[in-house]
């Protein structure tokens, strides 16, 4: 007999169960009180399309992405914003027509004034809509939900179900009104994103496609952007230059008067001082060039090691120097411009030979 | 149902892609413990979102180290004389090392004194990674709720990236009043400490309730005794930061939460906050905008829970009582801060 009740305990829970579920998916009220209320607004009762159909409605009205350069945007766009606003009203003009407790029928109206008054201001924004549960603040409508539900909730028990329904219709339209203040919002994220990607990508070329800085070079070009910019700004373009100060490099370096074999060679180089500029024109850069007072060091046969000259820079990526050594002149070009030109170092090296295997041929064919 | 998109925010050290993946399970798991809030699962109402810097500092780690790599190289070759080559070359390549240094002290001071690091990372945070998630991805429907959780360095980072983007000197913001965050919450804050541009008492990044002086609803603030990361200039705005309704709203709109439990020596770390009952009962509830999600009586059982739990040991305690006396020590200084955070990552080995 016991087992038989206990069959039946749970065949009852089992059927039950889901109905409870089913009764909260419906967005209704099993225990009357503004907690329930609560309890709604996080199943999304008012801000899920699919239980919220005054919400679903409204976003069919007002669809986005909206394109503004299409001819006769905005006006298509107030007309789409005109019906749901519309939408909106009627849902509230209903309730006031149907709400028969008086004490309900203020905060329905004062809704309703504040709704008719978006004829002449628009929509607002979503804040100022908004149902803040913990004070029971719809926006800036002046409508407290939860004074009313309370208040209504301490008289009986039928008020109280009144006093929920009625603020039901009521945060059903306050969502559908933040969900039009949204879409009427026209910087969204995307025309946000768009704005600067210009910037953004600047940034990327000043740091990684412009000729390298070493962290020193940073903090020196930072201290002169710094110097120059609006630090209230939010997102600044880059600067169209930077100083370069004491970087090493390594280049390829050609002497004439060097010992066959060892005039061309790859040898350290060290700018000094030096300033590299372009304009911006959109995200690209336009026409970089820069100049540096240089040293190079190499080891080499026939001259002194150490030669200092200019070296300019083309393009952020090509850079031909000139150096003298005790009269002797080094023409010399960065690694990048050789990798241009030969893409890997083992390249540069067979160049070398073949260069300096041309040189022994021509000597021999002068002797 | 649109989620809700909680970002994610790292401090200093190394981030590589999936570097939140610890935060996010300590916060499901959390979440999980309250019986309100299991009837609202987790996964069904909130998304994570991680957002990432380092790769910025680590590509630029990355040119210097080539950049070295190839001299070095020639170096050898050449036997160049003088020693300002040689030491340029080491100075320029010592940057890729991963010591200490590198991977935390360095991200601290490229993004606090060279504004040609700090602006990129700040518009690649609020132009690219933040609108990437929230703007439409094709469903016709934009993210409307979103919340953004930062940990050490990242709280500076998240405050001017958000300061930029809602300031109203950005002559294109999205409408804080419509695209604003709910939450954010500020994990070790050293916000106040490594200000640059954005004066962070000056900022719109502050909670307002009509978004009218600031951008959130709840803006939390969390530091532990025995942190010093967040200690030198702490977080402590004035009254006026909050605008006159603000200050009235009850549930309070700030929060400063300050935590004292130690379940592991790394109390710097973003989880060791996290796990706190202390730290992540206001942050859900200031999610949900509600806080009977979790009752009073649940969060003081929860907080005697995590009490009675918490591991004692000599080495514990010995780790504590040193790290009470590097507070004791410390100054308010950047350069005391930055001796600090070494001599506190000595004592916890990170």
């Amino acid at each position: 007999m016991n087992s038989i009740k206990l069959n039946l305990s749970w065949l009852l829970l089992v059927i039950l169960l889901p109905l409870a579920g089913s009764a909260h998916a419906a967005c209704e009220i099993t225990t009357p009180s503004y907690e329930a209320l609560r309890d709604l607004e996080m199943e999304g009762c008012f801000n899920d399309k699919a239980k919220n159909t005054l919400l679903a409605q409204v976003i069919a009205q007002v669809p986005a992405p909206f394109d503004f350069s299409v001819p006769n945007a905005q006006a298509l766009r107030a007309q789409q914003i005109g019906a749901a606003l519309a939408l909106v009203s009627d849902s509230i003009q209903r309730e006031q027509d149907v709400q028969t407790t008086p004490a309900l029928a203020a905060p329905i109206n004062t809704f309703a004034q504040k709704l008719n008054a978006t004829t002449a201001t628009g929509p607002g924004t979503r804040q100022d809509w908004k149902f803040e549960g913990e004070s029971g603040l719809v926006g800036t409508t002046g409508v407290n939900v939860k004074f009313y539900v309370d208040s209504l909730c301490a008289q009986s028990l039928a008020s109280c179900r009144s006093a929920l329904e009625a603020s039901m219709v009521l945060l059903r339209a306050a969502m559908a009104m933040e969900e039009i203040a949204f879409r009427s919002d026209r910087v969204s994220w995307a025309v946000f994103q768009d704005h600067y990607s210009v910037v953004r990508q600047r940034w990327h070329k000043y740091l990684f496609e412009a000729r390298s800085q070493y962290w020193w070079e940073l903090a020196v070009n930072a201290a002169r952007y710094d110097a120059q910019r609006d630090r209230t700004e939010s997102f600044p373009s880059p600067p169209d230059y930077q100083w370069i100060l004491l970087h090493p490099d390594v280049a390829l370096e050609y002497v004439g008067n060097a010992e066959p074999g060892s005039r061309l060679q790859p040898s350290i180089i060290l700018e000094w001082v030096g300033y590299n500029r372009w304009s911006w024109s959109g995200a690209n850069m336009d026409h970089p060039l820069g100049v540096s007072i240089v040293s190079s060091y190499s080891d080499r046969a026939g001259v002194k090691s150490v030669g200092y000259g200019l070296l300019f820079h083309y393009k952020n990526t090509y850079s031909l120097g000139i150096t003298k050594r005790d009269g002797d002149t080094g023409i010399f070009m960065s690694v990048d411009l050789g990798k241009y030109l030969l893409d890997k170092q083992t390249q540069l090296n067979d160049a070398r030979q073949h260069f300096d295997l041309r040189q022994a041929l021509l000597n021999q064919s002068g002797n | 149902m649109d989620k809700h998109v909680i970002f994610l925010l790292h401090g200093m050290g190394k981030f590589p892609k999936g570097w939140s993946a610890e935060v996010q399970q300590v916060i499901k798991d959390a979440y999980g413990q309250y019986d309100k809030l299991k009837t609202f699962p987790f996964d069904d109402h909130f998304a994570f979102s991680e957002l990432n810097y380092d790769h910025l500092f680590e590509d630029l780690r990355e040119l210097w180290r080539k950049n070295s790599m190839s001299l070095l190289d020639n170096l050898a070759t050449h036997g160049v004389d003088g020693s300002l080559i040689p030491t340029l070359a080491k100075l320029g390549g010592d940057t890729n090392n991963d010591n200490f240094f590198n991977t935390h002290l360095l991200d601290v001071i490229l993004y606090r004194f060279i504004s040609l690091v700090s602006i990129p990372v700040r518009t690649e945070l609020a132009t690219k990674q933040i609108p990437d998630r929230l703007k439409d991805d094709g469903s016709g429907a934009e993210v409307k709720n979103w919340s953004i959780v930062c940990h050490s360095l990242g709280t500076v980072v998240g405050h001017d990236a958000l300061h930029a983007l809602f300031s109203p000197n950005n002559p294109t913001r999205p409408d804080p009043r419509n695209r604003g965050p709910a939450v954010g919450l500020f994990v070790a804050n050293v916000g106040r400490l490594l200000q640059n541009d954005f004066d962070v008492y000056e900022s719109v990044v502050r909670p307002s309730v009509q978004k009218a002086t600031g951008i959130f609803d709840y803006y939390l603030n969390t530091h532990h005794r025995l942190d010093p990361v967040p200690m030198p200039k702490a977080f402590k705005p004035p009254h006026e930061w909050l605008d006159a309704q603000t200050r009235q709203a009850n549930p309070p709109r700030y929060q400063d939460i300050e935590i004292s439990e130690v379940t592991d020596i790394n109390v710097h770390d973003f989880t060791h906050y996290l796990r706190n009952p202390k730290v992540h009962i206001p942050f859900f509830r200031a999610l949900w905008n509600r806080q009977s999600i979790i009752l009073q009586a649940e969060e003081k059982a929860a907080i005697q829970d995590y009490d009675n739990k918490l591991p004692s040991s000599p080495q514990l305690d010995a780790v504590k009582k040193d790290l009470q006396e590097l507070i004791e020590k410390q100054g308010a200084t950047l350069e005391d801060f930055l001796t600090t955070v070494k001599a506190f990552c000595e004592i916890v080995k990170c």
